[in-house]
């Protein structure tokens, strides 16, 4: 789907009415314009280009918020990202698509600690690609299990993976990585980014709310999702691994450790909203202008300003996603329920 | 002049918003004949604005046939800026109604040729066919648009230079600093707003009591350009209590008396929808003498 340049201009022009968009922070009731796959300003339109709305979409009352950004999916649908195969295109493709239910428009396939040979095969397999009716977009690949430190983050670390999972307790003489949240060694201009699975099974509420107080504009929802994502009970394959699915919790077989969370994005974010009390405007940041930032690419990414590109998502007051856009132009949407 | 006295700010945008409703929709607007008006900015007619955007929304008004022409803009913020009043008019009222961009006229103030702009406009009005209603405010200071006092009363678009009372007043809208504040706008002249064939001045508020006070107590003097529509045929004076406070009270007294005729000027409310039940229904209208 092509995007921007000057031919945009004979494009049409979108007005999305009775919405309220997430927009610097807090939720405005304002009218969303696009033009050519991009946020259009209307009152330049209006008065430089005296131009209106080709046409007009009610979006019910609805929230618009910006399309969800995934950093960190292990896979889904049965799709393993570590898997070593011939054809890692496919199963990403399958991924991106599926998850558009889910309000993601964009993510980072990520692959687990694995032999080198598995990291030769599957990257080169993994290309940078535009979201669209096919699915959401790819923005690069990313790798877990980062042992980070201090050191680490002058270095240039700026992520933490799953805060509190895989990594030591909290302790008041030794805070570990857990302490890099209000650290004063991050170098001027930086900020400490991390992920956190709000899935109700990999951290407790109080826990996420001590991080989500301690530094919020760090957060970063992440799924953390495995193959398992959308499938049923029972036994999957996760690279190296066996898992056990039982309901929304996902066990390495025949353990009781955790394996990955198989809980789709818009159900982290309504139990991160649920579990530490803050804003909607805050709950939909943290799965999308937080790892837009984190990533670099806030200009075109993560919100909802002029410019930036027509990935967003339509939701009822529960955080239900009801349609999801990509480049303005609706790739999911729920079915009706009713007349 | 018809005074217009309500008890509150809101009353009064109400007043001032029916009164314009049912001039556009009794005037008959339609593709060949366009209803004109002039229109101010400030935060004396937002309560007007809200009240306008709330009959469009009810289906009663339509700004289809309806063409704009502010009064000023200043010279030198660019049109984005959140405080020139390209976006005032965008955000409180063009945005929320059905009106259509080429409809609307605001001076440039980042016209090439400021001059050249300011004639511009005079023309656009002239081939508009003329301002059918002119709304507008007052200052501080008596003035009507940019006219500081001192303005002749026959003055025509131009730029003017702001006078202090008037930079002052502004500042609240530049966090208070002064430097920030343009220097120099764009405005129709008094002489301008006098051609129109009705006037139509909002004030509310003891701050522009004294101005009110100089505009219609007083005589015509140049210090005091509102005081020019005294010798406009049609003028409607449209104030709260508060603005009425240096006024005489046998003034205030006669024209609250009034109020009981003014009042047939804004009742009945006309709307659309009757209009459009009216046509279908003309065929069978009863006879009445």
């Amino acid at each position: 789907m092509m995007r921007g340049g000057q031919c945009t201009a004979w494009a049409p022009v979108l007005q999305f009415t009775n919405c309220r968009i997430l927009r610097g922070g807090v939720l405005l009731r304002e009218d969303l314009w696009v033009r050519g796959g991009r946020i259009l300003d209307p009152e330049k339109l209006f008065f430089e280009e005296r131009r209106v709305a080709d046409k007009q979409r009610d979006c019910g009352g609805c929230i618009l918020a910006p399309g969800f950004i995934d950093v960190q999916i292990n896979g889904g649908f049965g799709v393993d990202f570590s898997k070593a195969t011939e054809d890692v295109g496919s199963g990403v493709a399958l991924v991106a698509r599926r998850i558009l239910s889910h309000g993601v428009t964009s993510f980072c396939p990520t692959l687990i600690t694995s032999p080198p040979e598995v990291y030769h095969k599957v990257l080169p397999q993994i290309s940078v690609k535009s979201g669209g009716p096919h699915g959401a977009g790819v923005l690069g690949h990313s790798v877990a299990d980062l042992k980070v430190a201090e050191e680490a983050v002058q270095s240039g670390a700026t992520f933490i993976t799953h805060l509190f999972n895989a990594m030591l307790p909290f302790h008041h003489r030794d805070p570990g990585i857990v302490g890099l949240l209000t650290s004063d060694q991050v170098p001027p201009g930086r900020c400490i980014f991390y992920g956190m699975i709000a899935d109700g099974i990999h951290t407790n509420p109080a826990a996420l709310r001590i991080a989500h107080r301690a530094h919020p504009q760090g957060l970063v929802l992440v799924t953390d999702a495995v193959p398992a994502l959308g499938l049923g009970n029972g036994r999957h394959t996760l690279g190296q691994q066996e898992v056990e699915v039982d309901g929304l919790t996902a066990y390495v077989a025949g353990t009781k450790t955790l394996s990955g969370s198989i809980a789709p994005m818009d159900v982290c974010i309504r139990h991160f909203l649920q579990a530490t009390g803050c804003s909607v405007e805050l709950a939909l940041e943290a799965a999308s202008l937080h790892p837009a930032q984190l990533l670099g690419l806030e200009k075109t990414k993560g919100s909802l300003d002029f410019g930036s590109d027509a990935d967003f998502v339509v939701l009822d007051d529960t955080l239900h996603v009801q349609a999801t856009y990509i480049s303005g132009e609706l790739v999911w949407q729920a079915e009706k329920a009713g007349p | 002049m018809k005074l217009i006295i309500l008890e509150n700010y809101s009353q009064a945008s109400e007043w001032a918003a029916k009164y314009i409703r049912n001039r556009i929709i009794q005037f008959n607007p339609g593709p060949d004949k366009y209803f004109t008006l002039g229109l101010p900015t400030g935060s004396t007619p937002l309560g007007c604005y809200q009240k306008l955007i709330e009959y469009y929304k009810n289906g009663d008004l339509s700004f289809k046939y309806v063409k704009t022409f502010n009064m000023d803009e200043y010279v030198g913020l660019p049109q984005e800026h959140p405080e020139s009043y390209h976006s005032f008019m965008w955000n409180n009222f063009f945005k929320h109604i059905d009106i259509h961009p080429e409809n609307t006229h605001i001076l440039d103030g980042n016209a090439a040729d400021l001059q050249a702009e300011c004639d511009a406009f005079e023309e656009k009005i002239q081939a508009a066919g003329g301002i059918e209603l002119f709304v507008g405010g007052i200052g501080p200071d008596g003035h009507i648009a940019f006219n500081e006092p001192g303005s002749s009363l026959v003055s025509r678009t131009r730029v003017k230079t702001l006078a202090m009372d008037t930079i002052l007043a502004n500042a609240r809208f530049f966090d208070g600093d002064l430097a920030k504040v343009p220097t120099m706008a764009l405005t129709v002249g008094v002489g301008t707003v006098m051609d129109a064939r009705e006037v139509m001045i909002l004030i509310t508020g003891a701050h522009k009591a004294f101005a009110l006070y100089k505009a219609i107590e007083e005589g015509v003097n140049h210090m005091w350009t509102v005081s020019a529509f005294q010798q406009h045929p049609r003028t409607v004076f449209v104030c709260d209590e508060d603005a009425t406070l240096e006024l005489k009270v046998k003034t205030v007294k006669y024209f609250k008396g009034l109020m009981l005729v003014h009042n047939k000027l804004v009742d009945p409310l006309y709307s659309i929808k009757e209009k459009e039940i009216q046509k279908s229904q003309s065929a069978k209208k009863p006879y009445s003498d």
